[in-house]
């Protein structure tokens, strides 16, 4: 399996002598969903910025695709890699569904005949189809975070990245991204997604999870692997997904709980047997 | 003092082809003194209704009174100054760090309380008594707004409210954009002003939230209160009725009881009562 990232001993600071991100290594596979998670000015937005290409100056290196992110390879690194940002609103720029999907291919040059094959085509994908004559400001969060994403998929990408991209929506809204990211690498099994967030049930759906504190990765592997590590995650104050943190206040109560169950189904079958 | 609305209305854009009754005869008292969620899907009259508490909206039918003022669509019934209800109403809107303006953390908390009239020097004691109740220290007050982490951010805002001393405090989304820990040292916060007396009116989505920190909840539902009970009381029946969700806990109790283990609809306000639910259950 090729990799779609592969960072090395990564090191960046915004001002001298107090870096932001301080040896940093780690690969994301083709196809996989690896998600990094830290609390509130972690390093995690910085790393995100140096992927897409948008801050110079870091020592240690960085490949997208394979090809070493500076400028002779940043063009066609971002012709096959979409972005989507924190605050929903920042990311609009039509008047409408339809015509915000169409700007970003316009600036591809896609032909205006292909367009609306195109668009209809994309905005189905992200469920958005009966919206694509609704203006912004008649869309929730998520819609518009949805919109987002059919844009990115016009472009027909190897790799989304999210940065933070449900962290200002509703739980509901939360639910929505995250069930059409799960649906779209289910349909694309070479999607690479990499998710910065702190959402841990969504870290919890997958592939693999890294865990970012103060510039340094300090836990890496499956979502088992990592949110065993209840102690150590305590201390950087992240929470525990709501299965974990449920078998261990069972285990609290006296009520022995193995360890293969993985899963809310799992567990109400072992409570209920 | 209650909050109490007597069939309130609100229609935006009133005689036009755009008009639209974002409140439909609302009739309730809120108590003082307790810690209340306001729940509701997008669009069913959250805002506009805590908006009539501190008379950023005026009623187009019925009134409001919150402690000693009346808001109401009848001039000849309306508060004079009722300017001074803002004072006493604090509004935490929802990105509340994209207010802030001033050079220095002390300086934009203490320009609430300034403005209301007090002299520089109260207004700065003020200031610093309030950045002390939500944990920033004397480190904290020469320092730009600008260069601090969200949570900080957040914090200074919600200081900036207390400073003005409110005897109800209404927060919109609170816990938006923030990491678990810092949502939950924001909703600590809350407890904290809550045991000092004042009653806090939570806008949330966030049921989990809800369950675990509300003493009582008014749904909304299309410009009607729906329904006022305690977290107990809603999360125990279907929620989708209202489009909404039910928290985590309350969701997994019903696969329990659904696969046939008994879990009582009791409080469940965290894992920890529902792992002492099942427990009672599973034995017994």
């Amino acid at each position: 399996m090729s990799k779609i990232l592969e960072v090395k001993n990564l090191q960046f600071s915004y001002e001298k002598e107090t870096p932001v991100i301080k040896d940093v290594s780690f690969d994301v596979e083709e196809g996989s969903y690896v998600c990094l998670i830290g609390h509130n000015g972690s390093g995690k937005s910085t790393l995100a910025k140096i992927l897409a290409g948008l801050l110079s100056d870091w020592e240690g290196s960085v490949k997208v695709f394979g090809l070493e992110v500076n400028r002779d390879n940043i063009r066609e690194i971002r012709s096959k890699l979409g972005l989507v940002f924190q605050n929903p609103d920042n990311q609009f720029v039509g008047s409408t569904v339809r015509d915000d999907m169409a700007f970003g291919l316009e600036n591809r040059r896609i032909p205006t005949e292909e367009m609306d094959g195109i668009i209809n085509k994309y905005a189905g994908e992200a469920g958005m189809i009966q919206f694509l004559d609704s203006s912004p400001e008649n869309l929730s969060g998520g819609q518009k975070q949805r919109v987002a994403i059919a844009g990115i998929l016009a472009i027909n990408p190897d790799l989304i990245i999210y940065d933070e991209a449900t962290s200002m929506l509703d739980p509901s809204g939360k639910k929505d991204i995250l069930s059409l990211t799960l649906k779209l690498k289910e349909e694309n099994p070479r999607l690479t997604v990499f998710s910065i967030t702190h959402d841990v049930e969504e870290a919890w759906r997958a592939d693999k999870v890294i865990v970012f504190n103060h510039g340094e990765i300090v836990l890496e592997g499956t979502p088992t692997e990592v949110f065993s590590h209840t102690k150590e995650l305590q201390e950087i104050r992240l929470e525990a997904p709501f299965i974990i943190s449920l078998i261990n206040a069972l285990r609290k109560q006296g009520i022995d709980i193995p360890d293969s169950i993985k899963t809310e189904e799992e567990l109400e079958d072992f409570l209920c047997r | 003092m209650p909050i109490v609305f007597s069939n309130v209305f609100h229609c935006y854009n009133p005689k036009s082809p755009y008009s639209f009754n974002a409140l439909n005869d609302i009739n309730m008292t809120i108590d003082e003194g307790k810690f209340i969620a306001i729940v509701g899907r997008t669009g069913s009259g959250k805002t506009t209704l805590v908006q009539h508490m501190n008379a950023l909206l005026k009623p187009t039918q019925g009134k409001v009174e919150i402690n000693g003022y009346v808001n109401s669509s009848n001039k000849k019934e309306r508060t004079k100054k009722i300017g001074g209800l803002r004072q006493e109403v604090g509004m935490v809107f929802q990105f509340p760090e994209y207010q802030l303006f001033e050079e220095t953390v002390l300086k934009d908390v203490a320009f609430g309380p300034k403005n209301f009239g007090a002299t520089k020097e109260e207004a700065e004691e003020a200031a610093k008594a309030a950045m002390a109740r939500v944990g920033l220290d004397e480190s904290f007050y020469e320092r730009s707004p600008f260069q601090l982490s969200g949570g900080e951010k957040r914090k200074v805002a919600i200081a900036g409210i207390l400073a003005m001393n409110p005897k109800i405090l209404v927060v919109d989304e609170p816990t938006a954009g923030l990491d678990p820990q810092a949502s939950k040292d924001t909703m600590n916060l809350f407890k904290e002003i809550l045991a000092s007396g004042t009653t806090i009116i939570l806008v949330s989505h966030d049921m989990d939230i809800v369950s675990e920190y509300a003493d009582e909840v008014i749904v909304m539902e299309n410009g009607k209160v729906a329904k006022q009970c305690t977290p107990e009381e809603l999360f125990g029946v279907s929620l989708s009725e209202y489009s909404l969700d039910n928290p985590h806990t309350y969701k997994f109790a019903e696969e329990l009881r659904k696969k046939g283990l008994n879990i009582p609809t009791t409080s469940l306000k965290n894992v920890d009562e529902l792992a002492k639910a099942i427990k009672e259950n599973i034995h017994g």
